[in-house]
């Protein structure tokens, strides 16, 4: 044997014992027939052949061993694979994590539709599940029912802060009438009231007091953890009144390191009176009232004069244990004997005075009714529809992510149909499919769910700062074990809805291996995707648009007066002339003022008897002309000297008093342009009087101001301007017009005022444009609520559209490269694409449209001076959405008009 | 489980495999039969050594694209010691999925060259 076949022989041997063992022979004796064939003639030539063939021999054996080590690799994967494509949950996460890996688009907007999604919704659930969904702290709840009065086929008053009318108060003889009519039903009755200075360091918060009758405990069920009260403190008021807190309240009180039984909270230091703690109630007790977040409690005690009164009117809530056995109905029936009973004892009112509506005259007159509701359904039926809706919201948008990311997964399984089909063939079931779905499903959602849980904190920040002092929660607003148990389920619900849809894909796909993976798909199921995803947040933009637009008109309201630069100070004076209409308040006011003008930085000072944007001053204390009677939400405001000066309002007609004649309360009023119009509609107001109702000394109208929205920015406010003196309140508020630091220039003042009158007690400071702001604190939640929810709509549709997009064209490469190659520009490549998803987006709109039409009657009552049929808000609407739609398929389709036809055809 | 590379059945396949599963696409064929036809479609161009035919013919044989023809020749035709191979119904779809690939190829190819003669 010749040396070359030698070393020939030496790279068969070189070769992997099994590929020798198996073509070695073969490969020897094909070796011999080319040497004998092919070996040229020449020894020249046929060295440098013989060498060729050696080198393609080694290499050759080189390459049989790397063949073999894939080999064994891939024998190892399909080994896994058979097992039903892993082994365990960690082969599983390893695959999930190359699977997305190799799918950016589509792991982006999974996580970034779930991150938005949980945020919201947990943010949201920690709210609303105060009002909605928590039972009632009491021991056999379901018994416990509101007993309310009211007038039959009479519509409840509207007032300008309530979103419902709360509902009637009751007289100490109402009560005991019901009670007697129903010997066998417990009720108890209770007067829950905001009050101030009873807070701790923050004398401008509002306390929850409420007063309650000594069977109070009986019905409810709850007796005070610690303390209680006596049978006579129910007898007299003492000035020192126990009370009995809140578990919170209890722990807040303790903070310090003592212990806050008899303890004083001195809410008039002269007078020396406020509360002493007599007890603690158990923790997670909440006070069941819907008007007020009640967390101190104390006796009613029944004042002699009013006792017997049925007009007297004061305690706000009645509550009644109902007997098992015994319906609502039936109870409402025997209760309207007492009603019947309290209204023979009304005094008799004689005719219907002039101008006075039947409705009104008779809300002034007797009630002829009475409702019972369960108590569960009466806590926080103020915000219940609001509620209910952010609900609806949370859940509309919950089902948009869920069908969102459905859909995605779903296309990715057509992407993904070659792989299943290997894993079906080596004997994977239905369950190690659907398995390994749910693992890529559990494994992106609970990462993008924990991303929205983080965001969490901040976006519950932001809500608290919006939330509104008025809505009462039954439990306050936190991330606890209930919010926890819904992110739980909705992540939950969530894996399973979204895993069904790439399961039963995979599953009927398997079976049909044939299909290719680049083949153009278009299902009815991702028109339905896109289109009923386009709907719903078509719906809850056309809701956002609506409130926000209201906020916006609201926020576009210039006033005619100097807003900026004002600082306000509310205080209240206590001690020497606090009551009535009192010479020594206004010298004590006129003290205060002069401090505060002394203050580095203040141009003018002013101060008004009114609670600005709160509430409202002194009510229209002039009694209107014969035959006009005064306009809804009418105020009276005593003015200071200064006042005009701090506020330049813009004059109509006339003049502004003079200081001097402010000073010496000469008997001059301003007038705002609607009193003017409605109290002397064919004349003019300059030269007319009016009579001030306390004193009955007439004063005269010198001028005509534009109207200030001094109740509320969203409220017209009539207002009649008198003098300080006139005042019968002892709040005040200051204004304060600086050139300085506005934040300063309120601490200045409000340390200012004490220095001056040690017993002024400053409540509220802030900006004259940031308490504007805060009196449609209601509407802004609103406005930001469902803004917000519009918002995230959006962007989960944007991000759906866009990553349902970027994975069908990525699919559709190889059709692109033939589209392009024959002839087609990047420009009509982008327009097919985008064009595609335009009949699901109009689809989506039209039935969105049908739905928000009918949807926006719940917002109508919240609107401020725009209709729900504003073309504005449709037009901004239904642009938005396409813009969305347009953003989502923008990206996906300048990225396949940019294919290269060459490499896309290669592609597979 | 990491992955492993591409094997002789992605496509585009490489040239050498393409030949070989066309010259089995003729019928069944032994290592020398598949060389010569290998080389005589080439023009010459691809000339498969001994080493690298059985190796390819090992690897097709392990992804399933082809495998032992279990029918032999006539007695008098036949060489005891040689092995018939043959394509198995995955290298067929396989072979006229690259076929498929390789037409479109050519189309898009004529398709240029026309636009390119039009526009000259």
């Amino acid at each position: 044997m010749s040396i070359f076949k030698r070393l020939y022989r030496t790279c068969i041997d070189l070769m992997p014992a099994a590929h020798r063992a198996a073509y070695g022979d073969e490969q020897w004796r094909l070796f011999e027939q080319v040497v004998a064939e092919e070996a040229p003639r020449s020894v020249i030539s046929r060295v440098v052949w013989s060498c060729d063939l050696l080198a393609r021999g080694c290499w050759a054996a080189m390459q049989a061993h790397i063949d073999r080590h894939q080999a064994s690799a891939r024998a190892r994967e399909s080994v896994w694979l058979s097992r039903g494509g892993g082994g365990s949950m960690r082969s599983d996460l390893r695959f999930t994590w190359r699977s997305v890996r190799s799918a950016p688009w589509y792991a982006a907007s999974v996580l970034a539709v779930t991150a938005v999604t949980v945020a919201l919704a947990t943010t949201t659930f920690a709210i609303v599940d105060g009002v909605l969904f928590r039972p009632l702290p009491y021991p056999d709840a379901g018994a416990l029912v509101l007993i309310e009065p009211g007038f039959a086929n009479v519509p409840p008053p509207v007032y300008r802060d309530r979103a419902v009318h709360l509902g009637y108060v009751s007289s100490e003889l109402d009560v005991r009438n019901w009670q007697a009519a129903v010997p066998d039903v417990p009720i108890t009755a209770f007067r829950a009231q905001l009050w101030s200075g009873l807070s701790a360091g923050d004398p401008e918060a509002l306390t929850g007091v409420a007063l309650i009758q000594p069977n109070f405990f009986d019905v409810v069920g709850v007796a005070p953890l610690i303390g209680g009260f006596t049978a006579d403190d129910f007898l007299t008021e003492a000035k020192l009144r126990p009370v009995i807190v809140t578990y919170d309240n209890w722990l807040a009180l303790s903070s310090d390191g003592r212990n806050p039984l008899g303890q004083e909270v001195i809410t008039d230091p002269v007078g020396r009176r406020g509360f002493r703690i007599v007890g603690v109630m158990p923790k997670g007790f909440t006070f069941p009232s819907f008007r007020s977040d009640s967390s101190f409690i104390t006796p009613f005690v029944s004042d002699p004069k009013t006792r017997e009164n049925p007009a007297a009117r004061q305690l706000s809530e009645v509550i009644a244990r109902v007997p098992s056995g015994m319906s609502s109905s039936e109870l409402r029936e025997r209760l309207m004997n007492g009603v019947t009973a309290t209204a023979a004892a009304f005094p008799a009112r004689g005719p219907k005075p002039e101008g006075w509506s039947d409705n009104g005259w008779r809300r002034e007159g007797p009630y002829d009714s009475v409702s019972v509701s369960p108590l569960a359904s009466a806590m926080g039926r103020q915000f219940r529809p609001l509620f209910l809706a952010v609900f609806a919201a949370v859940a509309l948008l919950v089902v948009i992510a869920a069908s969102n990311v459905a859909s995605l997964m779903s296309a990715r399984a057509l992407e993904r149909q070659r792989e299943i089909a290997v894993r079906r063939t080596l004997g994977a079931g239905v369950w190690a499919v659907a398995r390994l779905w749910a693992v890529e499903a559990a494994s992106l959602i609970v990462t993008g769910a924990i991303a929205g849980a983080l965001a969490t904190p901040l976006l519950m920040g932001v809500m608290l700062q919006l939330l509104p002092e008025a809505i009462v929660l039954l439990k306050p607003p936190q991330i606890d074990w209930r919010v926890a148990g819904f992110v739980m389920i909705t992540i939950s619900l969530l894996v399973l809805f979204v895993t069904i849809a790439p399961v039963r894909r995979s599953l009927v796909l398997s079976g049909n291996q044939n299909r290719g993976a680049s083949e153009r798909v278009r299902t009815p199921g991702r028109f339905l995707v896109v289109g009923s995803q386009v709907s719903i947040a078509f719906v809850l933009t056309v809701v956002g648009a609506c409130l926000v637009g209201s906020l916006m008109t609201v926020y576009s309201q210039k006033q005619p007066i100097q807003v900026d630069g004002v600082v306000t100070v509310d205080a209240m004076f206590q001690g020497p002339g606090s009551g009535g209409v009192s010479p020594a308040r206004a010298v004590r006011e006129q003290q205060v003022r002069s401090r505060l003008a002394q203050l580095p930085g203040v141009i003018s000072v002013g101060a008004s008897g009114a609670q600005v944007l709160k509430g409202g001053g002194a009510l229209p204390e002039f009694a209107a002309p014969e035959g006009r009677k005064h306009l809804p939400n009418q105020d009276a405001w005593p003015v200071t000297e200064g006042f005009y000066d701090v506020i330049a309002p813009q004059l109509v007609q006339g003049r502004l008093p003079t200081r001097e004649e402010l000073r010496t309360a000469a008997p001059l009023l301003v007038v705002s342009e609607r009193v003017a119009q409605n109290l002397w509609p064919d004349r003019s107001p300059l030269g007319q009087s009016l009579v001030h109702w306390p004193t009955k000394a007439p004063f005269t109208v010198i001028g005509v101001v534009k109207e200030v929205r001094w109740l509320a920015w969203d409220l017209e406010s009539p207002i009649i301007y008198a003098p300080y003196a006139t005042s019968r309140y002892p709040w005040v508020t200051y204004f304060i017009r600086t050139n300085g630091n506005t934040a300063r220039m309120a601490a200045d003042a409000t340390k200012a005022m004490v220095e001056a009158d040690a017993l002024v007690l400053p409540r509220r400071t802030g900006t004259l444009a940031s308490i504007f702001r805060d009196s449609v604190s209601l509407r802004r939640f609103q406005s930001w609520l469902f803004g917000g929810f519009a918002a995230a709509a959006l962007v989960v549709v944007g991000v759906g559209i866009l990553g349902l997009l970027a994975m069908s064209t990525a699919r559709r490469t190889k059709e692109v490269g033939i589209r392009c190659a024959l002839g087609a520009t990047p420009n009509s490549v982008a327009t097919l694409v985008v064009r595609e998803q335009a009949a699901a987006v109009i689809a989506g709109l039209v039935v969105g449209g049908v739905v928000a039409a009918w949807a926006v009657r719940f917002v109508k009552g919240y609107l401020y001076e725009i209709t729900v049929t504003d073309p504005r808000i449709w037009l901004s609407a239904v642009g938005l959405i396409v813009l969305t739609a347009l953003i989502g398929s923008f990206v996906p389709a300048w990225r396949a008009s940019r294919i290269d036809p060459l490499k896309a055809l290669r592609t597979e | 489980m990491p992955p492993t590379r591409v094997s002789t059945a992605s496509l585009p396949l490489a040239p050498a495999v393409f030949h070989i599963l066309l010259a089995l696409a003729d019928g069944d064929a032994h290592g020398y039969r598949i060389r010569a036809d290998v080389i005589e479609r080439s023009n010459g161009a691809l000339k498969l050594d001994p080493g690298s035919l059985y190796r390819l013919i090992a690897r097709l044989t392990a992804d399933g694209l082809i495998d032992e023809a279990p029918v032999r020749p006539k007695a008098d035709e036949d060489d005891e010691r040689r092995r018939y191979y043959r394509l198995t119904p995955l290298g067929k779809r396989l072979l006229t999925a690259e076929t498929d690939r390789m037409a479109d190829l050519v189309a898009v190819s004529r398709a240029k060259a026309r636009k390119a003669t039009r526009s000259a």
